[in-house]
């Protein structure tokens, strides 16, 4: 992934791929060096200020940073002890990635809701783009299931010929079709990634005597003593992440696990930790 | 105040006992908690424990509050005034007091209330005359109005409920003259339980006198105008053989009530209780029980409920346990008898004498009474006369209008042919009036030929109801060897024809169930082998009709006590319970059984037939002046608030929804 950033981006750091001068939308101003192209003094600031400043201008990568984020009812939910639920942290950490994205100039893509509402944004580049995918991820709410096969049809139909996915999901259901649904990944066009988003309560239970749990996304509910299943609803939960890491490198995309509870800039550097392995 | 018509239904208050148990022992409701997946849980059990928060304590007190509700429901509260409206006096200046001094006064209290609150209001009375009219022992005890208080509270002290029925009607009837001529305003006040059976059918016009009609009950507790409870009565008993030497004496027993009662009943008798029987009784039902005495033993013995009751005068009835006199046939016969004569005499006196069952109902015959019978210009000395032979003899001897007088006074007789002379008896029957029918000749079977025999009975006869099967076999059986031919009947029933439809036997009914039976054939050997045959004895008992007893033969007579007027010649005073003997008629004089009755009348019915008047928003203004104010029913409310707390027990006994939902950084 590092590679094709500075193959096809200039890319000069980790985040620094932004390619600025041929492109058209302005970026800033910087003192003239000799030796620039004339065209590209600000004539206005020297007319004013007696200084020679140039305009850098940013180009696109022509990279696509597509995220899938995950909008189903269990991404709302939030334990007892938590800032926040693991929608509104995927939120956060989908807002971080775009904007990563936004500064190194890739077009910005993506896929969101759940299988009673999807919405889609194709790539495009530029601040507009940034802005409304950050609109349409803060208006979003957990409700419903998660997407379904037609969904993920639809998408891969839609995907531009290469770029980076990245799904932010707590991969919770259906993780026998995830092979099937992330099969674009074994391409060597597309780079995935994928976020499992887990609150720490999922993983220990929480500390009641009794508790009847009902199920977000359907019509189950089950009355038990956490205090009785704890150790083996650890083990088994433990054992499924393990599973699904096995699952999502079969099909090329890697799987990164967050709690809630987690510093985002953590997620971050382990994001880029992750983008790096490659380099 | 509030009060309760189903006091008892409180006993389902300890059903609070539940959520209290529930409360200590129940496991607690889990709290629900919305997840993102369930299908790396699975359900185990939840451990018991005592509820300790405070909002579970308060889940308990609604719950407490709840059931408490309920059972005030089930006991069908309701709100009553508690001033009375009952001392009322309004401005009538001239009021009389009518006393109900029926036998059921004796119960519920009534008698001592009504003369508790008539006293009251007498002394409290100052602008008004007052006058009182009762009934005691068949005369009317009375005091115009404007009597001194003196008199009036005297009267109040000796005048007293009647163990009797009826009265009532003539003590509405003479009321109105009791009242002053002056033009003043008048009132009745008729002071008793309006039992319905006493106050069903009777009726005034107190309206059209200008007279005000105020109803005060008494006796009705504190449900004025409803059913009373609390009585059980002995409504029958019955003494009949119980096998030899053996008296068996039975009771009916009657439950008023709408819940099942046990009671014990005793049978006094020489002095002591013989036995004592338990009997339940079903919920406004009847029962009944046996008792067996020595036969001859007792002359008389009482009945007895035993325990607490509303009303005491049902609770015993005493009676009659000695058999019946055995009732007394006789003959009369020509005094030179003949060989026929004495025959016949012997066949129909052993048919007579073995009619009875030989023990408790006997027939004997009495020859002294059938000689008396003779000069008797009226009367019923026997229960049965047999005239055997009847011919000239009879005229001779001045016996037909003896015979008239005895039939025409209910007596049962029997008259048979003479073995000769046969014009001579119908002559006799024709100049007497006794039997009319003319006489054609003798029909007597040759030798060796075919007999005459009972034609087949026609339907509606009533001998049916005694042959049928092997015996009417025996009875169609009968040879006839000779009878009298009658032609021209008149007016008179042929129970028994021959095969070619000669009457066999002729029947006149007399007034007052008196029965004169004339068979065309003697009872002896020479004219018919009948006496031979087993249907022998039954024919002569059904045709003559004497197999019943009357009541009045020798056994026992039951007069419900005030009834006496229906029997005027029985000279006793049937207005006391108990057991009276006149010669040797046994009478038995009884509570009357209306009196148990514990219905009372419709206020609204009862003003209507009283005043004669139907207007109802007259007879309203005047029943909110009599029955004191009408209980408010609050069942209602009580159901309202219990809905409300089972409201507030559904939402807090739900289970906790826990609510994820915190702070949460609202930027990215």
């Amino acid at each position: 992934m590092l590679a094709r950033v500075v193959v096809e981006g200039n890319y000069s750091g980790l985040h620094r791929s932004r390619k600025h001068g041929q492109g058209t939308e302005f970026f800033q101003y910087r003192s003239y060096e000799p030796g620039e192209d004339l065209k590209r003094v600000d004539w206005k600031v020297y007319a004013k200020s007696k200084h020679l400043v140039s305009k850098t201008y940013q180009e696109s990568t022509h990279s696509n940073l597509i995220l899938v984020l995950d909008g189903s009812a269990s991404m709302g939910y939030q334990g007892d002890g938590s800032a926040c639920s693991k929608f509104r942290y995927s939120q956060m950490l989908a807002a971080c990635l775009l904007y990563l994205g936004y500064r190194q100039g890739d077009r910005l893509g993506l896929l969101c809701g759940s299988k009673s509402r999807a919405d889609w944004m194709f790539p495009h580049g530029g601040r507009e783009s940034f802005n409304s995918i950050l609109k349409m991820i803060g208006s979003m709410h957990p409700n419903g299931e998660d997407f379904e096969e037609p969904a993920w049809n639809q998408f891969k139909s839609k995907l531009p010929s290469q770029g980076t996915v990245v799904v932010i999901s707590d991969f919770l259901e259906n993780e026998n079709q995830l092979e099937k649904y992330l099969n674009f990944a074994s391409s060597n066009r597309y780079d995935c990634i994928c976020f499992q988003v887990i609150d720490p309560m999922e993983e220990v239970l929480p500390q009641d005597e009794a508790v009847r749990f009902i199920h977000m996304e359907g019509e189950g509910e089950v009355s038990l003593s956490p205090e009785r299943i704890r150790n083996e609803y650890k083990a088994r939960f433990s054992e499924y992440i393990d599973k699904l890491g096995l699952i999502l490198a079969k099909t090329g995309a890697e799987l990164c696990t967050l709690r809630t509870n987690e510093d985002l800039g953590f997620a971050i550097r382990r994001f880029l930790s992750v983008r790096g392995i490659g380099k | 105040m509030i009060e309760f018509a189903q006091p008892l239904a409180l006993w389902t208050g300890l059903l609070v006992g539940l959520p209290v148990l529930a409360h200590l022992a129940y496991r607690r409701i889990a709290q629900k908690i919305p997840f993102s997946s369930l299908r790396f849980l699975r359900s185990s059990t939840i451990p018991r424990s005592g509820r300790k928060k405070p909002s579970d304590l308060w889940l308990l007190l609604l719950r407490v509050l709840f059931f408490i509700l309920l059972t005030l429901i089930l006991a069908d509260p309701y709100w009553q005034d508690q001033e009375k409206v009952l001392p009322n006096p309004t401005a009538s200046s001239e009021c009389l007091f009518l006393f109900d001094t029926t036998a059921s006064m004796a119960g519920w209290g009534a008698w001592e209330e009504a003369v508790s609150l008539v006293r009251a209001r007498i002394l409290d009375g100052e602008n008004e005359k007052y006058g009182l009219l009762a009934s005691q022992g068949g005369a009317l005890i009375e005091l115009p109005t404007g009597s001194s208080v003196a008199d009036l509270e005297s009267t109040l002290t000796q005048i007293s409920h009647q163990p009797t029925v009826g009265g009532l009607q003539a003590v509405l009837d003479h009321a109105p003259s009791l009242f002053s001529q002056d033009n003043t305003s008048k009132k009745i006040v008729i002071v008793s339980d309006f039992q319905k059976s006493s106050w069903q059918e009777r009726s005034s016009k107190f309206s059209e006198l200008g007279i005000e009609v105020e109803l005060l009950p008494v006796g009705h507790g504190d449900a004025p105008w409803q059913r009373r409870s609390g009585n059980r009565a002995i409504v029958d008993s019955r003494v009949a053989s119980g096998g030899e030497d053996k008296v068996r004496i039975w009771a009916a027993l009657r439950n008023w009530d709408d819940v099942r009662s046990d009671v014990n009943v005793s049978l006094f008798a020489g002095g002591q209780i013989r036995q004592t029987v338990v009997s339940s009784l079903p919920p406004l039902g009847s029962t009944q029980v046996q008792f067996t005495l020595p036969s001859k033993d007792f002359a008389q013995a009482t009945l007895q409920l035993d325990g607490e009751d509303s009303y005491a005068y049902d609770n015993n009835q005493s009676l009659w346990v000695l058999p019946p006199l055995p009732r007394a046939f006789g003959f009369w016969k020509s005094n030179q008898s003949s060989p026929s004569d004495k025959l016949e005499e012997q066949f129909l006196r052993a048919a007579m004498e073995s009619s009875g069952d030989g023990e408790w109902d006997t027939w004997v015959e009495n020859k002294q009474r059938a000689s008396d019978l003779k000069n008797e210009a009226s009367g019923r000395s026997l229960d049965f006369l047999m005239v055997l032979g009847l011919s000239g003899w009879f005229e001779d001897d001045g016996l037909a209008p003896p015979l008239i007088n005895f039939l025409t006074n209910g007596g049962k007789a029997l008259v048979t042919p003479p073995d000769e002379a046969y014009v001579r008896m119908n002559r006799v029957l024709k100049k007497s009036d006794l039997i009319n029918f003319t006489f054609g000749g003798l029909n007597r079977t040759a030798f060796r030929m075919e007999p005459y025999r009972i034609d087949a009975l026609q339907e509606g006869n009533r001998l049916n109801r005694v042959f049928s099967g092997d015996s009417i076999r025996d009875l169609y059986l009968t040879e006839i060897r000779q009878f009298i031919t009658v032609g021209e009947v008149m007016d008179l029933d042929i129970p028994l024809r021959d095969r070619s439809g000669h009457p066999l036997v002729l029947v006149r009914t007399f007034p007052n169930g008196g029965k004169l039976v004339f068979s065309t054939f003697r009872m002896v050997p020479q004219w018919s082998d009948l006496p031979m045959r087993n249907s022998f004895l039954p024919l002569v008992a059904e045709l003559c009709d004497v197999k019943d007893r009357d009541p009045q033969a020798g056994g026992v007579l039951r007069v419900e006590s005030g009834q006496s007027s229906a029997h005027a010649e029985l000279r006793i005073d049937a207005t006391k319970f108990g057991l009276f003997q006149q010669g040797e008629q046994r009478i038995e004089v009884v509570h009357p059984l209306v009196e148990s009755y514990p219905e009372v009348m419709n206020p609204y019915d009862l003003l209507d037939a009283l005043t004669g008047t139907s207007t109802a928003g007259e007879m309203e203004a005047e029943i909110e002046n009599i029955i004191p104010q009408e209980s408010q029913p609050l069942w209602q409310w009580f159901a309202l608030a219990a809905f409300v707390l089972l409201l507030l027990e559904t939402l807090f006994s739900a289970p906790f929804y826990s609510n994820t939902q915190k702070q949460e950084v609202q930027s990215a």
